[in-house]
């Protein structure tokens, strides 16, 4: 099965996000984000020019987020991504009788590139996708749901060591070490 | 009714593209949320009639036996030869099952022929009340000192964090002579993450008296900082005290600083 497109959403629309403190249980992270939304893609694909009309063809369908989701210092530690058809759309005139539309799996999730007017924290996600005859996928409805770590939000203030620092320290300097 | 089974936890994957999950604790008392990801490919396919299946997807290990749930399931992946179709997932459940948390969609195809190859599913699991847990984070700042190449790729364990109480000494009736006795204490050999200037790493104490006021108090262990530091946290102790309606306290996060006061 060849490899012959990479799409790029041409918008994500009905975008919604939240986030919450909340800490994982098995890292260090400590925000919850989670969000939703549309990738379109207007795209029809040259399926008879460019692909091979009887076969499936393989290829990415990459969207990223119209708002930040980071911010500068987090941590974008584990994530759990779920992606499926939004619309989908097949024309029969002229086309072969089979055709087959997937998204296979989550290929990524990165944080974007950013600098000049872009702001910093853009989520990219990159999924496996497939197509068989003059078939494809409008629109990817997703949910995607992110654990970060963020050092502001750890409950620790620091100050500055003092006497009664240095007292405590000694007195339980030889505990942790069992 | 045709059964497919799907296992998101074997590895590699049994009839799942990449399954991913995440947990945190929410409330107070904490209980923990599971979130569950990935694409089932049940490869159910029809040669004319709409035949339904039921699929199974193991996603991980047994849950808390009274447990809340929200699921979705989505078609992903549909091929058809120039006939009149149906792809359908009509319902979706999760259940402690005999191989774990299983989620269980019921699917049909319709066509001839039709391949209802993979649907994308998303589950939410809020379990009941944890045991008692005390966890949190231990972090300190990069300028300070940074993790050997053995402590970066967790081999070996670089925190200890023990939670205790002084209780008075033997024979004596007062707190003039008190003894340390621990009650829990684990090891932290988790790879540390860097953020914003941090490196940090999280560590969980299980299994804790209740209604007895603990100390929380870390440890740094030796091989796990390059240059080494005189480790002092702060604050030290955290006190916690655990009750029946509150079995569990989470945020107990520490700052690791150099005492010997050259940084």
């Amino acid at each position: 099965m060849a490899t012959v497109f990479p799409f790029t959403a041409d918008s994500v629309d009905d975008f919604k996000i939240f986030n919450l403190p909340a800490r994982s249980t098995r890292t260090v992270a400590n925000l919850y984000v989670q969000i939703t939304g549309l990738a379109i893609f207007n795209v029809d694909p040259d399926w008879d020019n460019l692909m091979d009309p009887l076969a499936w063809n393989r290829g990415t369908l990459t969207f990223e987020t119209p708002q930040p989701v980071l911010q500068l210092g987090d941590n974008l530690i584990e994530s759990a991504v779920t992606a499926g058809f939004g619309a989908i759309n097949r024309e029969e005139e002229g086309s072969t009788d089979d055709f087959g539309i997937a998204v296979d799996s989550v290929n990524s999730v990165e944080t974007a590139s950013y600098g000049g007017a872009k702001p910093f924290g853009n989520l990219k996600i990159v999924l496996n996708a497939g197509y068989k005859g003059d078939g494809w996928v409008q629109s990817v409805s997703f949910t995607a749901d992110l654990l970060i770590y963020r050092p502001a939000l750890d409950n620790v203030q620091k100050s500055p060591l003092n006497l009664v620092d240095l007292l405590t320290k000694e007195r339980y300097l030889n505990i942790g070490q069992g | 009714m045709a059964t497919i089974t799907c296992d998101a936890t074997s590895s590699p994957p049994n009839r799942v593209a990449s399954p991913s999950n995440i947990s945190v604790y929410v409330g107070n008392p904490p209980r923990e949320l599971l979130i569950y990801s990935g694409v089932a490919i049940p490869e159910w396919e029809s040669l004319s009639d709409l035949d339904w299946a039921d699929v199974i997807v193991t996603l991980g290990p047994a849950t808390t036996p009274l447990f809340s749930y929200t699921s979705t399931a989505t078609l992903a992946s549909i091929t058809n030869t120039d006939s009149d179709l149906v792809f359908a997932v009509d319902q979706t459940t999760v259940v402690n099952g005999p191989t774990g948390l299983e989620l269980r969609a019921h699917i049909g195809v319709k066509g001839e022929k039709s391949l209802f190859s993979r649907f994308s599913y998303h589950v939410q699991v809020l379990t009941d009340k944890l045991t008692t847990t005390i966890a949190g984070t231990i972090r300190w700042s990069s300028t300070l000192s940074n993790p050997t190449p053995e402590a970066t790729i967790g081999s070996i364990d670089t925190f200890r964090v023990a939670a205790g109480s002084f209780v008075p000494g033997p024979g004596s009736a007062s707190f003039a002579t008190t003894v340390w006795e621990e009650q829990a204490s684990t090891l932290v050999s988790t790879p540390p993450v860097l953020a914003g200037g941090f490196w940090a790493v999280p560590y969980t104490l299980v299994d804790l008296p209740l209604e007895v006021q603990l100390q929380v108090v870390p440890a740094l262990l030796g091989g796990m900082l390059t240059p080494p530091i005189a480790p002092t946290f702060f604050p030290t102790p955290r006190l916690v005290t655990l009750t029946p309606d509150d079995p569990s306290a989470v945020g107990i996060d520490f700052e690791l600083l150099d005492g010997s006061g050259t940084h």
